[in-house]
């Protein structure tokens, strides 16, 4: 059984006494430590679809099922890594990545647990020497490593990335891709990482999910047929990017040899 | 640094300039020494109050009633805007009560006050605490009504539930705008403190105004009327800086 189940999935908001569609029948399975990316244009639905998965948001219509259990509400065991990072500024690294072991479920950890295991992660994305700082005395590209930390402090089995390096340089960022990318392989997590970035995409996931907007639908799914690291310059890299790029703008019926 | 030396320089020249024109316009003026006193006749009697103890006690006294008043005003309204903030359909309910009772002047209430405590310390302090209290609920509310929703996604991902999300995560997330809400009833409590001075009490800077009144020493009163207001300067300016700390430790522009 895959470990997310998405089944007809519909979202609307109300606005203002009328409806809006964000996203409509949206069905797609994703396996445990897969990387899928959700590739679209702004204002397709795709931050609403992860709102949805992670439990934040209920769909209206259809069903989220992760790890046989439809979801109804937020947990540690899917963490989510935000865009603008969602640190505490009151706190330092240390303390930021010992929050979500403060109120462990299963078992409370002792001051002296919680505090090996932040250290373990934040040692994990190389700022050791930052335990001490605050966020604000961080670049960007550190701030969102802290929240990588945290995230994969609570060893949740799901990360959901909304385009976690969208406010970084393309230096930064690159050296990120890199980074998420072992780590998911290391830790063995499932990600489901959100982006509008085709190279991104085409970089990091092993499957790629195309949305198209108003409303938000599925256009394609596409296995990514490169494995191993990826060479962002080597001629199938470059093929393959351009191959997703047409599909932005292929007719449904055409899709139908990539859907499979 | 160099910034607090050019502050304080400002403000001796400010003052410096006010003395002199008050000093023209009483000699120009020919005013009654009585009526309008002069600053040099203020000064002595700011240096004779000092003398016999009678300005520091009194200061002792308000400054004490004043952090009694302040201080559980801002527990009580920061503890209930938290609340509140979080419940906004109950705040529903209670806003219309809070604004019926916020432009009601906290001297208003002194007579009913003196009769339910009666004389003392009490009604100064509890028309401190009712000055306070209403622009502090009100900020906390707000507060977290601004509070940006990522710090509240971030509690719910990580297992945070209520009362620690409260205590953890969103009164330190909403604490900056508090603590602008908390600066604003320093002002309006202080002033409203001296008012409530000038009933039932035979201590405090309000008590020594209507003192002073009641003996015709307008020099002793005027005396009075700049220690509130010198006291008043001090106490802002404290929390100014206090206020320039949490902004920096929120990671705000450090200027
Ligand atoms: N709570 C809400 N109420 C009403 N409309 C909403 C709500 N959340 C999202 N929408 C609308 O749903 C649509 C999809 O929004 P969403 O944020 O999911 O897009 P996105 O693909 O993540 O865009 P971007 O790339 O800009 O982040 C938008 O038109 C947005 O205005
Ligand atoms: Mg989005």
């Amino acid at each position: 059984m895959s470990l997310i189940q998405v089944e007809n999935a519909t979202m609307e908001f109300r606005r203002a006494d009328a409806r809006f569609t964000a996203f409509e029948n949206i069905s797609l399975t994703i396996e445990r430590g897969e990387f899928v990316c959700v590739l679209g244009a702004s204002g397709c639905g795709k931050s609403t679809l992860l709102n949805a998965l992670a439990g934040f948001l209920r769909v209206t219509r259809g069903r989220v099922v992760i790890a046989g259990q439809e979801v109804t509400a937020p947990s540690s065991k899917y963490v989510t890594i935000f865009q603008n990072y969602g640190l505490l500024p009151w706190r330092n690294v240390q303390k930021n990545v010992e929050l979500g072991l403060e109120h462990s479920k299963t078992r409370r950890l002792t001051r002296a647990e919680r505090r090996e295991r932040a250290e373990k992660y934040i040692e994990l994305v190389g700022l050791s020497a930052f335990k001490r700082s605050y966020p604000r005395q961080l670049s960007g590209g550190m701030q969102q490593r802290v929240a990588i930390a945290r995230a994969l402090a609570v060893e949740p089995e799901i990360l959901f990335m909304d385009e976690p390096f969208g406010a970084l340089d393309a230096i930064t960022r690159s050296k990120l891709q890199d980074d998420v990318r072992a780590l998911s392989q290391v830790e063995r997590k499932t990600v489901v990482f959100v982006t509008h970035d085709i190279t991104e995409a085409v970089y990091l996931a092993d499957k790629i999910v195309i949305l198209t907007p108003n409303p938000g639908r599925i256009k394609a799914i596409v296995e990514v047929p490169l494995r191993g690291v990826r060479d962002r310059v080597a001629k199938e890299f470059i093929a393959f990017q351009n191959t997703v790029f047409d599909l932005f703008h292929r007719e449904p019926d055409e899709l139908v040899e990539y859907m499979i | 640094m160099k910034k607090t030396l050019l502050g304080v320089r400002n403000v001796i020249v400010s003052f410096a300039a006010l003395i002199l024109v008050w000093q023209l316009v009483f000699i120009v003026g020919q005013f009654n020494e009585a009526l309008f006193p002069a600053p040099t006749t203020a000064f002595k009697a700011l240096v004779e109050t000092l003398q016999d103890g009678s300005l520091l006690e009194n200061i002792a006294a308000s400054l004490k009633r004043f952090a009694i008043g302040y201080a559980s005003a801002v527990v009580v309204a920061v503890a209930l805007g938290l609340v509140l903030g979080v419940l906004p359909r109950v705040f529903q309910f209670v806003n219309p009560i809070v604004q019926l009772l916020r432009p009601i002047s906290p001297m208003a209430w002194a007579p009913f006050i003196v009769l339910w405590v009666g004389i003392g310390d009490a009604p100064a302090t509890i028309v401190v605490f009712i000055a306070a209290f209403f622009p502090v609920l009100l900020s906390t509310v707000s507060a977290v009504a601004n509070i940006d929703p990522i710090y509240f996604k971030v509690a719910r991902n990580f297992g945070v539930s209520q009362p620690y999300a409260l205590w953890k995560i969103i009164f330190p997330a909403a604490f900056p705008q508090i603590a602008n809400g908390i600066h604003l009833a320093l002002g309006t409590a202080w002033v409203f403190l001296a008012a409530g001075e000038m009933n039932g009490v035979q201590s405090g800077l309000g008590y020594m105004v209507v003192d002073a009144r009641n003996n015709l020493r307008t020099d002793v009163l005027l005396a009075a009327i700049l220690t509130i207001g010198a006291i008043g300067l001090a106490l802002d300016a404290a929390i100014k800086f206090v206020d320039r700390q949490i902004v920096k430790a929120w990671g705000g522009d450090e200027q």
